[in-house]
């Protein structure tokens, strides 16, 4: 395997728990590592930007963590494609279903016989 | 009991952080004055502390959801156990003694996350919540932090080395090493939420784990021409 050069000494057996304390793998215990840290991920793409804090329910003991709610999922466009073949299936009633709709569906039928 | 104090005189805006965490503290004989403290500290760390909850769930296979959860129940933490004494401090600045205190903090909630609904409840097994500043300056003057092209480049090593592990063996290698490196064993709460969430035996998990660090040790030795 040839290596890069710029890669070799920098991470080793013997800094490696520095560096994952550094780089948001473990968190920081001194401040150096907290600097690094945060100039690693300054320019991070933030989903929670506009996200805060319930400060009220805090103080008021109220605040439940884990509680059902709402979780978004960011499907990539294969699963996409696939639930948009399963929906138009559905709506359309199609016989010349794909094989591995077909087979999906299978799946899920068996799954969902298996939980009862 | 429950005493006035003359609040008007009391600017929290510029109070310096550890004195809002000495204000939370009197939450039972200045309740009023400890919630104004609290929730000037909420307001001054929020965004750093649901940012790096974000960076640890993304690690761990969390959502936003539940990283925000772990931001909350980080503060509420603070609001139940604001224990943090600055004796003989030597660093300028008290700010950043903090965030490393409230990443720690952090990051046993996330450890811990979800039981039983609520926030974890603090026992002795925790992960180093430390308490006295001393502990944490070892940042001295003249230490240059690595430019970001640096950091950045052992942050890809780090990210190849994992890549070659599975996700089971991942959390598993992580979770230990973020106990283990504090001197501490692995407590039973945590352990028994990774057999649950990864569905596997300990024994099963002490397979992973050395694994894994067979694997990152041979990923680094080779990367290094050892």
């Amino acid at each position: 395997m040839a290596i890069d050069k710029k890669y070799i000494g920098k991470v080793t057996e013997s800094n490696i728990d520095d560096w994952l304390h550094s780089t948001g793998f473990l968190y920081p215990t001194n401040e150096k590592q907290l600097e690094r840290f945060e100039k690693l991920y300054e320019d991070y793409d933030f989903k929670l930007k506009n996200a805060t804090i319930d400060i009220q329910s805090i103080i008021n003991g109220t605040y439940l963590c884990n509680k059902s709610k709402i979780i978004p999922i960011n499907l990539d466009a294969d699963v996409k494609k696939e639930i948009e073949d399963i929906k138009m299936v559905a709506r359309k009633g199609q016989n010349n279903l794909p094989q591995h709709i077909i087979d999906k569906m299978r799946k899920n039928h068996r799954d969902n016989d298996d939980t009862k | 009991m429950n005493t006035k104090l003359q609040t008007e005189e009391i600017d929290f805006e510029n109070l310096s952080s550890d004195e809002l965490i000495e204000y939370i503290s009197f939450k039972e004989e200045f309740p009023e004055e400890a919630e104004k403290a609290f929730t000037v500290f909420c307001y001054r760390f929020q965004a750093d502390t649901i940012r790096t909850a974000e960076i640890y769930s993304n690690r761990y296979n969390y959502s936003e959801v539940e990283a925000l959860d772990v931001a909350n129940c980080a503060f509420a933490r603070v609001w139940k156990y604001p224990k943090f004494t600055i004796d003989k401090a030597k660093t300028k600045n008290i700010d950043k003694a903090i965030k490393v205190w409230l990443h720690a903090i952090i990051y046993n909630e996330l450890m811990k996350f979800g039981v039983k609904e609520t926030c974890a409840e603090a026992d002795e097994n925790d992960l180093d919540i430390i308490e006295n500043i001393d502990e944490l300056v070892t940042f001295t003057v003249g230490d240059e932090i690595e430019k970001k092209r640096d950091l950045k480049l052992r942050l890809e090593i780090l990210e190849k080395a994992m890549l070659g592990l599975s996700e089971k063996q991942k959390i598993i290698y992580l979770t230990y090493k973020a106990y283990e490196n504090n001197g501490k064993n692995l407590p039973r709460i945590v352990s028994q939420k990774l057999k649950e969430r990864l569905n596997i035996v300990q024994s099963s998990i002490r397979v992973y784990k050395k694994e894994a660090i067979e694997h990152v040790t041979n990923y680094l030795r080779i990367l290094n021409g050892n």
